[in-house]
């Protein structure tokens, strides 16, 4: 198991961006519901692991943070669910 | 991991990849700027050639181009503003993109080999592949069935030369504008 996706909102926070080209701080907290210093220090923690590239930018001269899945984070994203769907199939104990 | 918490946090993937997989919201406004703006063009073209019309008419079927672009400047510049983008709007994007490039260069670059009616019909050939792919892709039939409206009508006026222009103008009308209202009335 990756440790790093062990939490829901980590795991939440990839899940989020799966489907996406980028997604806004915001957007990302309004899907969680987690608190702006909870998630940004989560994400801080994904970043640091090189799963999701940060881009700061300004929008109508308003800052923006964007959020994008890395190819490292696809990947250990798809391997996790896989070892979390391997550890439910029938006869594998927890 | 216990295997509770692995169904637990599966469940939570599940549900965050269903949310996020929803129809993906194809923007119909493109759609109708294009299709009135290629229809009016199409229409002022037709009434020149057929003499039906003075040749200063054409600058209504320039104007109508000049409006559609800068109704797209501003639309372009308002997506910036959104909170995300998906893999399928970038697709889409680039798709698009692709198929006004193709088109621009053909009518501007290959003036002497896609002559006349031609030059209307590569923009419908274009978009009407642009439409197929888009309709494929987020497995939307009306904006399919905009692609082949599209291509059904240069077959159509490719018989109809008298009328062509009148034609093309019909599958800008029905293939683009059409899909787009249709979007948008799904959307309610």
């Amino acid at each position: 198991m990756d440790e790093l996706l062990l939490s829901k909102i980590r795991l939440s926070a990839i899940a989020e961006l799966l489907q996406a080209e980028w997604v806004t701080f915001g957007a990302l907290q309004k899907a969680i519901g987690a608190t702006q210093g909870n998630l940004g220090a989560h994400l801080a923690k994904l970043v640091d692991a090189g799963y999701v590239s940060e881009e700061k930018t300004f929008v109508d001269r308003r800052p923006q943070t964007r959020y994008r899945l890395t190819r490292a984070g696809r990947n250990a994203f798809i391997k996790h669910v896989r070892e979390m769907q391997a550890l439910l199939e029938p006869g594998r104990a927890s | 991991m216990e295997s509770f918490e692995a169904r637990e946090h599966l469940d939570i993937v599940e549900r965050i990849l269903a949310r996020t997989d929803q129809a993906p919201g194809i923007s119909p406004f493109p759609f109708v700027v294009w299709g009135i703006a290629a229809a009016v063009m199409n229409v002022v073209m037709q009434l020149v050639v057929t003499q039906k019309a003075p040749a200063p008419l054409l600058f209504v079927g320039a104007a109508a181009l000049l409006v559609a672009i800068i109704l797209m400047v501003f639309w372009v510049r308002r997506l910036r503003g959104a909170e995300r983008r998906t893999l399928i709007d970038r697709q889409m994007f680039i798709a698009f993109n692709i198929a006004w490039i193709v088109a621009f260069v053909a009518q501007v670059g290959a003036f002497h080999i896609f002559a006349q009616w031609a030059q209307a019909a590569i923009w419908s050939v274009m978009y009407g592949a642009a439409l197929i792919f888009a309709g494929t892709l987020v497995r939307n039939r009306v904006v399919l069935a905009g692609g082949i409206a599209l291509l059904l009508s240069i077959v159509v006026a490719n018989f109809a030369l008298s009328y062509a222009g009148f034609v093309l103008a019909l599958g800008d009308l029905v293939g683009l504008a059409g899909t787009g209202a249709m979007l948008y009335a799904a959307r309610r």
